[in-house]
């Protein structure tokens, strides 16, 4: 029996379609899902434009070190209560004496730039420190949720069955309770005596206190999708092929089905950021995250709050910080997930 | 008395421009009318056993006397005790145990009931069966408080009554200088023998003030009307002052709206200070006119834990007192600091104006101490609450720490149990913020009660210096507060503060100031009725223009 001669295709590609370039009269070069992916991002501006601005802030944020040494001349827990400083060609109160005791606000001149706090301490300085505790929190946070969601969804998703009842158990217990309460109750109760279990040892008032706090109460945020996507998956031709060919439940989880949720967990990880940073904003206010003097960006609204009629600027300044900061990476992970996968938006029209 | 919300209580007894004596509505200002009073807070109780705060002190000192009361005036005039329900003071034996007095005539509650000797001792029973915290001012010194305390049953042995002739002999298990103070605060109040032990909020018991309390409703306000069976045994005594009929009070949880109210005449007075970002605005309108700030009878300071490294050096404690700078505190606190440097404010008998002996700051001295004690470095955990304005206070306090060369860190907790926190000797807190204000102006309920080390417990500590090991000064105290205050013992006390300033248990950054705010609608310059050592305002000595 002759075989078939392998079919050889070599089409012209319609100019609407996204991301693959019209190649007339030759055969065009096949490109990964991921370029595709990054070639639809690069088209939208918007999301584009709220990438650069969140990695301005960044930027900004990580170059606090420089700010405070080079043009400030003070760290962000360091008070001034009494001192003076020249501002256009005047000596002004840091923080004035009473009657009024107000500290300074906005000006030109490197240091206090966007003005002092209550206690004298130079509010640029604090906003790109309370920035990077801020972010640092989002982040690690985030990569916290991932894993275990990443990790509980999958055994769910595959094993099913008890597993999954174990699993499902857990993101009901997780969810049951108000996002914001848990966080308070637990930041509350181990920003005192800090978390000791087993080798882990945190002292309360450590930022990892925050960070696993948040990062416990969005695991089923993430991990839900992932386990319902994993229970569809697990029936797809592809794993039952791994199966066959004798693959073991680990390497069919991390090997077949983790490269399959990729999309799935880079849309939602960059939106869990977001929501961290505004959990970890309400829970410093609230005095159960960020501990102060560290500054956080919730923490500073929270001592702003207090002179909001007389110093507006120590809560305008860090919640703008926060608005351009979440607005950005909201837009960007909507780019992101209409870029990872197109169909969504052709589905929603 | 503790404040965590920076609460002035027990006002200051020496400097004001006017005494006022204030009995049967007498003095400047008109009588009558009604006015309105805004709290931001609902008192803890509206039962004299147990309220322990400034919230609830103001109203039930116009309710209810004791046998013993502080005169109605400001200054140093509101803090002598006279004869209130009793005819005369205390005849006090030899021994100092037995303190012998005797009813007034024709005296009755506001309900009519006659007053008897018995509802006295009902009334300090009531104290010991509710768990009040009141227990701790010297009732359980007491002959059979102690176990009546724990059991609940038989009553106080050490009270003897007679309700025929209305004497009444209090025998105490040791001589206590300060007993007939205790006799004077609203934990002596006597209420009517039927009154159940346990929290009368809701529906207050009568007492035998010129007002009475009605319309309670929880959280949201109470009113105080005048007493209409006021008894005529105690017309002209010390008791005999109102001046409005009546005082509705109203919780307003925001303290900004509450300066808007008093500013547009919609309420007439409120008991906290302005906050601080209208404290400014407050202070350059009303001040002399509506307005007016006074030293309260406190004391606030960083209390150094002496069993916890590196506070135990008392080199270490001289150098954070060095260090310590006034005027940037009370630039925190929005200037409602006074200073001061002594364990005892001013006010307090025994105080004396010694030089301060850290007139700081010197943050050059405070480091060659940290480093001639070998501490530099050391890790100190510096505790706070999370109210303002101590969470900013603290962060101040951690970076002058840092500056002088230790390796401080700040740790906040819930300001509801901040003070049970610090006070567990066990957790060996090393330093944080403290305050006192007085119960009554005496010098025992500074120095006794907060620096005494036979006062170092387990749990619940006054003492947060945690000095047990200082005998000498144990037995120094214990042998002055057991005499009456006199010359002599002023002047004992007044070697205790200066031998605990040496030893820098605290470093002492400051008396509170308490606010007077008016509406246009009252007379300010005749009834302000601030300044009150027993609850820092005399709402009785209020009146309208």
């Amino acid at each position: 029996m002759v075989p078939e001669p392998t079919p050889q295709f070599a089409f012209e590609p319609s100019p609407a379609v996204p991301g693959v370039a019209a190649t007339e009269g030759r055969p065009i070069e096949g490109i990964g899902p991921g370029r595709a992916a990054w070639r639809r991002l690069r088209r939208n501006r918007v999301a584009m434009a709220s990438l650069a601005v969140f990695l301005a802030i960044v930027v900004c944020c990580l170059a606090a070190p420089l700010w405070a040494d080079q043009v400030a001349h003070v760290g962000p827990e360091e008070n001034n209560l009494t001192g003076k400083f020249e501002r256009g060609g005047k000596q002004l109160y840091v923080v004035t004496p009473p009657p009024q005791t107000k500290p300074v606000g906005p000006g030109w001149s490197g240091r206090y730039l966007l003005g002092a706090d209550k206690n004298g301490r130079d509010e640029m300085v604090r906003l790109l420190y309370g920035g990077r505790n801020s972010l640092f929190v989002g982040f690690t946070a985030a990569l916290i949720t991932t894993v275990i969601a990443v990790i509980l969804g999958l055994l769910g998703g595959y094993f099913r069955g008890r597993t999954d009842v174990v699993v499902r158990t857990i993101f009901d217990v997780i969810w049951s309770f108000p996002v914001l309460l848990l966080g308070i109750a637990l930041g509350t109760a181990l920003s005192v005596g800090g978390l000791h279990v087993g080798p882990i040892d945190i002292q309360g008032g450590s930022l990892w206190i925050p960070i696993l706090v948040i990062g416990i109460i969005f695991v089923p945020y993430l991990g839900r999708p992932i386990r319902g996507q994993v229970l569809s998956l697990r029936e797809k031709d592809f794993v039952e092929a791994a199966m066959a060919q004798g693959d073991g439940p680990l390497r069919i989880m991390f090997g077949e089905l983790l490269p399959n949720l990729a999309s799935t967990i880079l849309v939602f990880g960059t939106l869990i950021v977001a929501n961290n940073i505004l959990t970890e904003a309400a829970l410093s206010f609230l005095g159960a995250g960020v501990q102060l003097p560290a500054p956080s960006w919730g923490n500073m609204i929270g001592e702003g709050v207090g002179l909001l009629s007389t110093a507006p600027h120590l809560t305008i300044v860090p919640g703008l910080a926060i608005t351009l900061t979440v607005l950005a990476l909201n837009v960007f992970g909507d780019g992101l997930r209409d870029a990872l996968d197109p169909r969504a938006r052709v589905r929603l029209r | 008395m503790r404040s965590l919300l920076a609460l002035g209580l027990l006002g200051a007894i020496v400097g004001a421009p006017a005494v006022l004596a204030g009995c049967g509505g007498g003095g400047a200002g008109r009588t009558g009318g009604q006015i309105t009073v805004l709290q931001t807070n609902f008192p803890d109780y509206l039962d004299p056993a147990l309220s322990y705060t400034v919230d609830g002190w103001e109203p039930l000192t116009q309710v209810y006397p004791g046998l013993l009361s502080f005169v109605h005036a400001s200054g140093a005039a509101g803090a002598k005790v006279r004869p209130a329900l009793a005819d005369a003071l205390p005849r006090i034996s030899a021994d100092g145990r037995t303190y012998s007095l005797r009813l007034r005539k024709r005296i009755n509650f506001s309900d009519g009931t006659p007053i008897r000797a018995s509802d006295f001792k009902h009334s300090i029973e009531r104290v010991l069966a509710t768990d009040s915290q009141g227990v701790g001012l010297g009732y359980t010194n007491i002959v059979g408080a102690e176990q009546f305390g724990k059991t609940k049953t038989g009553g106080i042995t050490g009270i003897v009554v007679n309700d025929a002739t209305g004497d009444i002999a209090i025998h105490l298990v040791k001589p206590r200088g300060s007993f007939t103070y205790e006799l004077a605060i609203p934990f002596a109040a006597v209420v009517p023998a039927s009154t159940p032990s346990k929290n009368q909020t809701p529906h207050p018991p009568p007492g035998a003030g010129r007002y009475a309390i009605k319309n309670v409703e929880q959280g949201r306000g109470y009113s105080l009307v005048r007493n209409a069976h006021f008894s005529p045994g105690l017309v002209g005594t010390t008791v005999d002052v109102a001046k409005v009929n009546g005082i509705n009070v109203k919780i307003n949880s925001s303290i900004s709206a509450q300066v808007t109210q008093i500013a547009n005449n919609q309420a007439d007075f409120m008991i906290d200070n302005p906050t601080a970002d209208r404290a400014g605005e407050v202070r350059s309108k009303y001040t002399g006119k509506r307005y007016r700030e006074f030293p309260t009878t406190s004391t606030y300071y960083f209390f150094m834990n002496t069993e916890a490294p590196p506070f135990d050096k008392l080199a270490v404690r001289q150098a954070v007192n060095w260090a310590l700078d006034f005027d940037a505190i009370n630039r925190i606190q929005a200037g409602f600091l006074a200073k001061t440097h002594g364990i005892l404010p001013s006010q307090i008998p025994g105080y004396e104006p010694s030089p301060d002996l850290y007139p700081g700051p010197n943050l050059q001295k405070a480091q060659q101490l940290i480093a001639q004690a070998g501490a530099k470095g050391a890790q100190v955990t510096v505790w706070s609450d999370n109210q303002d304005p101590t969470p900013q206070t603290m962060a101040y306090y951690t970076d002058l720490l840092n500056r002088i060369g230790l390796k401080a860190k700040l740790k906040s907790i819930a300001a509801q149990t901040y003070f049970a926190t610090i006070g567990d000797r066990s957790l060996k807190a090393q330093t944080g913020w403290s305050n006192w204000t007085e119960d009554y102006p005496h010098p025992a309920d500074f120095i006794d009660v907060l620096l005494n080390p036979d006062n170092v417990v387990a749990v619940n500590n006054n003492n947060l210096s945690y000095n047990a090991s200082d005998r000498g000064f144990a037995s120094r105290i214990n042998a002055v507060a057991a005499k009456p205050l006199n010359s002599q013992t002023e002047q004992e006390w007044a070697a205790l503060d200066r031998y605990a300033q040496q030893q820098a248990y605290w470093a002492i950054y400051g008396t509170r100031k308490q606010s007077t705010f008016f509406s246009d609608r009252m007379n300010f310059q005749d009834c302000k009725g601030d300044d009150w050592p027993l609850a820092t305002h005399d709402w009785g000595r209020f009146c309208l223009k």
